[in-house]
């Protein structure tokens, strides 16, 4: 297994990025998952990662041996894509095999490895069978396989549940994930599904506008974003953001509403803003519906998604809080609700620059 | 699909291999760009050539080596649009005399002709242009209508039917000539406008139907039912919606049709003589006794390409939409 | 605005049954949604509503009268498709007039000038009005949509899966914005899905399709809280419900290759002595006190919640806690089961017990 690394790596056309220079290491045996908009420059990354792509500037390591400038079959990686990529001549067992006869493997040796491996993925059965037979979750199973029975330095995957049914997909991240830990091969995931990429990854990579905005895990992302954009692409719904003002300890917003700040970001928030424009951010289970909260709205709409309902909350000025709440909370529509925040989950961001404004670390 | 911003706007699907850079993309493009000037020089000499001679005077015409610089003269349409008679020495001097000449005339005189009258070329020019213009409305129109039908309805034996159609054009023409020959002389659709824009139009439709049916097809269906549940009839729908739509086709099928008939000869030769005749059968009559009018030859061939031009030039918005048939952008 | 009802609808294309012998209602001012998977016969239904297919057998009621043999022009619906519905050649503007403008509405300039500028401003797209609708994004054109649809004031919406081309984000948002249109307009609204969480979310009442025939009909309480049969217990909630092989023997009832054993509850409903037992995984619930063990296989922290994969005895169970749990993969758990949510299904697949709805 390999450690990844990447230093000042861009990808370039004319005076466009599609890859502003980033730095990554991704550790042996971690699972990373770039994670982005369409058109955010995660594949480009990979792609170039692979070795597919050329990069216009920067270099690729692994395990310190810089392969910027190696071809993709000398890196020692396998690519899973969206497209299962499966030989439809040939059967499912012939099809893990060939890239071990590619190798020139002794009969003996491919038919007991590819076992082992159906073994792993549960698809034992399916051997003799011809991919065009199979289901889309059973190809790429096999697709799997034949990318794992290489045990190649890292799995370079490229969303590969994209072209899965729903409920499909949700098994199969469940079994991609339980592989990983298994084999802890060092494997880079591409997703434009935040669901997917908090689910799986070690490490979650959140890619916008050729750009890093964040690294870190999914506790990370979701509790503290770096950013806005971070703010509103992780969750679902993404985080509750009101603009306002912030005036001596107090954040002001909508039609004359106001919400009275944690007294410990308030040394944070002055020196980065002082006394102005702020933004306040909070996740949908940080909202306390009672009588006595200081925020008020009216019922925009209230729906049921299952185990709980889901209050979308008009607190005026055409802004709508979405709020999670228990079953039982079911409020007509336009009735008057008022709420209250949970301190422990509200977070700052600054107007102009988009960036979180943490409170300070007590050292 | 993943998209850069920087990139074009479709997905990067040809990737730079690392084991391919090495090549400057600058020099690249460069060679690209020359080779493509040595292609389009090659493909333009013919008619350019033809262009050149149409305004050559008759030595200059035949002289070899030939000249690339000469000195330009309409010697060559004159003797196209005119009939003319050899004058005698004496009748020469004495039109030399003669100070009610016109420009033309002057021109004639200089190799010792005399014009004494117009030719049919203008005539063959407007039946040509008559012909092929209502042949290809008519395809065009009834394609259409045909078109819209195998595409929307479920019509019986719809494939055979289809393949009927395609299978009129299979019939090398020259095998029917002689029966459409006999035909024509029992219906009385010999020498006929009639009769060349009823037998171009069946050959035209049959391409027509399969051209436009393609176009339609990839129409999304939507938009007609939209139209109505919207409160419009089929026929309004047809009209305010599929018509619109497919325009890229019924460009491109308008400009083939009219290419076909414009340049048919085969059928022009055999089925006309006189009053029906079309420009392309008559342009080698001009090979005659006295010799080859190349100029004049020239001259007329350049006069039937300039129509085929003007249509293409104006179509061709339609037309470039038409390239990328298959990625039309669908609301 | 109308009541909808179907009796018996069959519609065949060739030798394929789309749709078996439906009968469906719909009252006045209702969101309605048809959820099933590809294929159930969801879309088929709404253009037999629409008239844009004839049914071989049947009858279709706008209120009490029967509309078999009217056109789709004279039916008085508006339909909003999936995708390409948007007129290309023409601006948004036009797009909107050009329902109005039908021969059949005959409404004068101002008056359709009117209700456009009326409708866009409540949809928010009075910017776009002038655009061609090529330009527009999708959550545009979607808007656009349904905003050609609601400028007719028809009888009756009709949506086949307006939303699934969006980002997810956009669905969300457009969802919310649906529902509460909907409520404030209260036109009779037919809406077709294939996502369990916008049938959840949206419908008044919904119906789920399978194969052509109904399956379930009933508010999204009823559809979740007592499926019917096994289909619409997997179908609705995610993760998906824990379906168990299990057994009633000596008063407790016992997981086949589990290590749970539950009290039985008698009063409710008689069961069989082999069944499938349903858990949902937000009733798995993990505390120090639970009466069960399992071993953690796998974590999903997903931000709002937890998926837990637990392995008890043979059996796979999933779980769903709130937060991101930090959990070690192989550490054993202690969880309970809330026993009163339980569901359990015969050998056919169907529900023991009073299924939800009607």
């Amino acid at each position: 297994m390999a450690t990844i690394e990447l230093r000042g790596v861009e990808k370039r056309f004319g005076d466009q990025y599609a890859v502003k220079p980033m730095d990554l290491t991704i550790e042996s045996g971690e699972f990373v998952v770039l994670l982005g908009p369409s058109g955010c420059g995660k594949t480009t990354t990979l792609r170039m990662i692979s070795g597919l792509e050329a990069v216009t500037g920067g270099a690729i390591t692994f395990d310190g041996r810089d392969v910027t400038w190696s071809h993709p079959s000398d890196r020692d990686i396998a690519f899973v894509c969206q497209f299962f990529a499966l030989y439809s001549h040939l059967t499912c067992h012939d099809n893990i095999a060939f890239p071990l006869q590619a190798r020139g493997e002794s009969r003996g040796e491919v038919k007991r490895q590819v076992a082992e491996v159906a073994e792993l993925l549960q698809i034992g059965h399916l051997l003799n069978v011809r991919p065009g037979a199979l289901s889309g979750g059973d190809q790429q199973r096999v697709a799997l396989a034949r990318a794992l029975v290489r045990r190649p330095a890292a799995f370079l995957m490229d969303e590969p549940l994209g072209a899965l049914d729903a409920d499909f997909r949700e098994t199969m991240r469940a079994e991609i994930k339980r592989l990983h830990l298994e084999q802890k091969a060092t494997t880079v995931y591409v997703t434009h599904d935040q669901i997917e990429a908090m689910a799986m990854g070690d490490k979650i990579v959140v890619m916008s506008a050729a750009e890093v905005q964040q690294v870190g895990s999914p506790a990370d992302v979701y509790y503290d974003p770096a950013n806005l954009f971070v703010a509103r692409f992780i969750g679902s719904p993404g985080m509750n953001l009101l603009s306002g003002r912030y005036e001596q300890g107090v954040f002001r917003f909508g039609t004359d509403q106001s919400y009275t700040v944690p007294a410990d970001v308030k040394p944070a928030l002055e020196r980065a803003i002082g006394q102005g424009e702020l933004i306040l951010g909070f996740r949908p289970e940080a909202v306390n519906v009672q009588p006595s909260g200081p925020i008020a709205s009216k019922v925009y709409a209230s729906d049921l998604h299952g185990g709980y309902a889901m209050l979308h909350l008009d607190i005026g000025g055409e802004t709508v809080v979405h709020a999670r709440a228990g079953r039982g909370q079911r409020y007509a529509m336009d009735s008057e609700v008022r709420f209250d925040l949970d301190p422990e989950q509200v977070r700052f961001f600054h107007p102009a620059t988009e960036e979180a404004i943490r409170k300070e670390q007590v050292s | 699909m993943q998209q850069s911003p920087g990139a074009p706007r479709q997905p990067i699907t040809s990737s730079t291999r690392v084991d391919q850079v090495g090549f400057r993309p600058q020099l690249m493009r460069g060679i690209k760009a020359g080779l493509a000037v040595v292609a389009m020089i090659i493909m333009l000499i013919p008619a350019v050539w033809m262009g050149m001679t149409a305004f050559k005077s008759r030595p200059d015409a035949v002289s070899v080596p030939p000249k690339v610089f000469f000195e330009p003269t309409v010697e060559g349409f004159v003797s196209l649009l005119t009939k003319r008679r050899q004058l005698t020495g004496e009748e020469i001097d004495a039109y030399k005399q003669r100070i009610d000449l016109s420009f033309a005339d002057r021109l004639a005189l200089k190799r010792g002709q005399a014009i004494i009258g117009q030719s049919d070329f203008p005539k063959f020019l407007r039946n040509s242009l008559i012909i092929s213009t209502v042949s290809t409305f008519f395809s065009v129109f009834f394609g259409v209508l045909a078109a819209y039908a195998f595409s929307r309805f479920k019509v019986r034996g719809e494939n055979d039917l289809l393949f009927f159609i395609l299978s009129t054009r299979m019939l090398p023409p020259v095998v029917v000539t002689i029966p459409i020959f006999l035909m024509y002389r029992a219906l009385n659709l010999y020498d006929t406008h009639f009769g060349l824009i009823l037998l171009y139009t069946a050959f035209n439709l049959s391409f027509a139907v399969w051209l436009l049916k393609g176009f339609i097809d990839e129409i999304p269906r939507e938009y007609e039912e939209a139209a109505l549940v919207d409160g419009y009839t089929r026929l309004q729908a047809f009209r305010k919606i599929v018509l619109p739509q497919s325009m890229t086709g019924i460009a491109a099928t308008t400009v083939f049709s009219f290419i076909f008939a414009w340049n048919e000869y085969a059928f022009a030769l055999m089925l006309t003589a006189d009053v029906a005749r079309t420009a392309p059968p008559s342009l080698p009559s001009r090979i005659g006794t006295g010799g080859v009018e190349w100029a004049a030859i020239a001259a007329g061939s350049l006069a039937c390409l300039v129509p085929v031009i003007l249509l293409t030039f104006g179509l061709r918005q339609h037309l470039l939409r038409g390239v990328t048939f298959g990625a039309i952008r669908k609301g | 605005m109308s009541g909808i009802r179907l009796e018996g609808i069959t519609k065949r294309f060739g030798d394929l049954t789309a749709l078996r012998d439906l009968s469906l209602t719909v009252h006045d001012g209702e969101f309605f949604v048809l959820l099933g998977p590809t294929g159930a016969g969801k879309t088929t239904t709404l253009r037999v509503i629409a008239g844009l297919e004839r049914q071989e057998e049947g009858a279709v009621y706008f209120d009490e009268h029967l509309m078999n043999e009217i056109p789709p022009a004279d039916r008085d619906t508006a339909f909003v498709f999936q995708q390409y519905s948007l007129y290309p050649n023409m601006t948004v503007y036009e797009n909107m007039a050009f329902p109005l403008k039908s021969p059949l509405r005959n409404l004068d300039k101002g008056e359709i000038d009117r209700r456009i500028r009326e409708t866009a401003e409540k949809l928010r797209i009075g910017q776009l009005l002038d655009r061609k609708t090529a330009n527009l994004s999708g959550g545009e054109m979607q808007r656009v949509s349904i905003g050609r649809a609601i400028v007719r004031e028809p009888r009756v919406f009709l949506m086949d899966e307006p939303l699934s081309n969006l980002d997810a984000k956009l669905r969300e948002s457009l969802r919310v914005e649906l529902e509460h249109l909907q409520k404030t307009q209260g036109i009779t609204t037919i809406f077709v899905t294939h996502d369990q969480i916008e049938a959840l979310t949206m419908a008044d009442r919904l119906a789920v399709l399978n194969e052509g025939r109904i399956v379930q009909v009933g508010t999204p309480e009823d559809i979740y809280d007592r499926p019917a049969t096994t289909f619409v217990a997997q179908l609705v909630g995610t993760p998906r419900i824990n379906l168990i092989e299990a057994q009633r023997r000596n008063g407790v009832l016992k997981m086949s290759k589990g290590a749970v054993e539950l009290p039985y509850a008698d009063s409710a409903v008689s069961l069989p002595e082999t069944f499938l037992l349903g858990i949902r995984p937000e009733d798995i619930t993990l505390r120090a006190d639970g009466e069960f063990t399992g071993e953690v296989v796998l974590t999903e922290p997903l931000g709002v919640e937890t998926i837990i994969h637990l392995k008890t005895g043979e059996e796979r169970l999933l779980a769903v806690v709130a937060g991101t749990k930090q959990i070690a993969i192989g550490e054993t758990v202690s969880f309970g089961v809330v026993t009163d949510h339980l569901h359990f299904f015969g050998a056919d697949q169907k529900r023991l017990g009073e299924a939800g709805g009607e």
